[in-house]
């Protein structure tokens, strides 16, 4: 089995450096950044997923041989939109925003959701299947962790009436 | 509440999904038949209701039966309820949509279209309620609730054939009733509309009775909802939402329903020149509803100032 050699030597990072036009090289970078990522989410929210994110989005680009302004216009976002998740300075983006870039990267829009923070990742407490809907009510936040519960085994018994 | 303003590229999507349900409809004549919109995107549509005890007697029972355990604390669902206020539903899986048959007829009108928007929606399939991986961020709830509402507004008006009608209308509040009447839709929501449409400053207030106050009102939060044209939130983005009601308690008559007055009223810019508008008020026995409308700017004494 084929192992990743993560021990780069100097001359590796002298010609990955002269490919990416003599930019900053970021081996490690990622690790660095999530480490001071991490040490910020309490205060700032939860910069993590932004970085997770930005790394995620120029990672899949580039793997598919695409420069910003061609995905931008493949997914019909801004270039400085795209810019700005790919710098991680994006805290609330479209819903469209992220369903698009999902589409043209190939990755999963719900992930993409959650990563740009427009969703939260839940809790388990149950093991049946969900049920999935939209309501016009009042915001979300109007409701307590037991009421949206209860809310939501509400919905699914109206359903099935 | 103020209204909000979509993206260009997010409202040109929705814009774009419409204008292929109007097309598949064959472009009707207003008003336009939602049964046929249901048929088109093969929807199905039910009622609910949890108002009566003996209804919510029901559904405890059942949670009972499906052994859940909410129904140790019963009242928890009620004040679930309440604090929700759940008007309608859109359930992907299902393809339905619930509406809550306590509503007026005319507001059931604009709740069915706006999740009939969640349903063709693309990316409101990845931000819906309920599932058990994700929770949505009340920031996206309020976005996606936008988009819907844009789009209900997009469908029930069909599209530029309200504006065009709007646009070479007379802009008061008899016409508002008139296009009302001819589309098929609520004066609340007409009137949002033709604001939203305006390019030059103009604003609706939904608000209750200025003298006749509902249980409900909040002194603090007079207005239930404040629409402004681009132009308007642009100039006066300064105007509080108390100095607005409180000029609708200095010009209303203290008459229940229909028309409450109008008047001349002075509005300061951002700059801190003032300019005239008139307002006119009508109350429909849900709501009081207010059109204010550019006149000019400032060059005589007015009745009242903000």
């Amino acid at each position: 089995m084929a192992e990743m050699n993560m021990n780069k030597n100097a001359e590796w990072l002298r010609k990955m450096a002269k490919d990416e036009a003599n930019a900053v090289v970021s081996v490690g970078g990622l690790g660095v950044e999530l480490a001071n990522a991490h040490s910020r989410r309490q205060e700032e929210g939860d910069p993590l997923n932004r970085t997770v994110l930005a790394k995620l989005v120029e990672f899949r680009r580039r793997s598919l041989g695409m420069k910003v302004e061609q995905l931008a216009d493949a997914a019909g976002v801004e270039v400085a939109e795209l810019l700005a998740i790919e710098s991680g300075e994006v805290s609330s983006p479209e819903g469209r925003t992220m369903f698009q870039l999902a589409q043209v990267l190939k990755l999963p829009p719900k992930k993409l959701m959650q990563l740009s923070g427009l969703t939260n990742v839940r809790d388990r407490r149950f093991d049946e299947a969900a049920l999935r809907f939209a309501a016009r009510s009042k915001p979300v936040e109007a409701l307590s962790k037991e009421q949206r519960e209860a809310m939501e085994e509400l919905v699914k018994i109206m359903v099935e009436s | 509440m103020r209204n909000r303003y979509l993206s260009e590229k997010v409202a040109a999507d929705i814009d774009g999904t419409v204008a292929k349900i109007l097309k598949d409809l064959g472009n009707p004549e207003p008003p336009l038949r939602l049964e046929l919109v249901r048929e088109v995107l093969k929807l199905d549509r039910a009622y609910y209701t949890v108002s009566d005890e003996s209804t919510m007697r029901e559904l405890v029972h059942r949670l009972t039966l499906a052994g859940k355990q909410i129904v140790k604390r019963p009242m928890l669902l009620w004040d679930a309820i309440k604090a929700f206020d759940l008007k309608a539903l859109y359930v992907p899986d299902r393809k339905r949509i619930l509406l809550s048959s306590e509503l007026p007829t005319a507001k059931q009108r604009w709740n069915e279209a706006h999740e009939t928007l969640h349903s063709v929606i693309p990316w409101h399939e990845y931000l819906m309620h309920g599932d058990n991986e994700q929770s949505v961020s009340p920031a996206c709830h309020a976005q996606v609730e936008s988009e819907a509402n844009f789009g209900a507004g997009r469908l029930l008006f069909m599209q530029d054939r309200f504006v065009e009608e709007m646009r070479s209308s007379p802009l008061n509040i008899k016409s508002v009733q008139k296009l009302s009447k001819a589309f098929g839709n609520t004066i609340t929501s007409t009137l949002w509309r033709t604001v939203e449409h305006m390019d030059v400053p103009a604003l609706a207030i939904i608000s209750d009775h200025p003298h006749y106050p509902g249980e409900a009102f909040n002194p603090a939060e007079p207005l239930k909802y404040l629409i402004r044209s681009r132009a308007f939130a642009k100039c006066f983005g300064e105007v509080t939402d108390t100095a607005l009601f409180t000029v609708l308690g200095q010009y209303c008559k203290y008459v229940k329903r229909g028309p409450l007055g109008e008047s001349e009223v002075s509005v300061s810019d951002a700059n801190g020149e003032k300019h005239v508008f008139h307002f006119e008020t009508f109350n429909n026995t849900y709501d009081t509803l207010t059109l204010g409308t550019y006149r000019a700017k400032k060059l005589v004494a007015v009745a009242m100032s903000l």
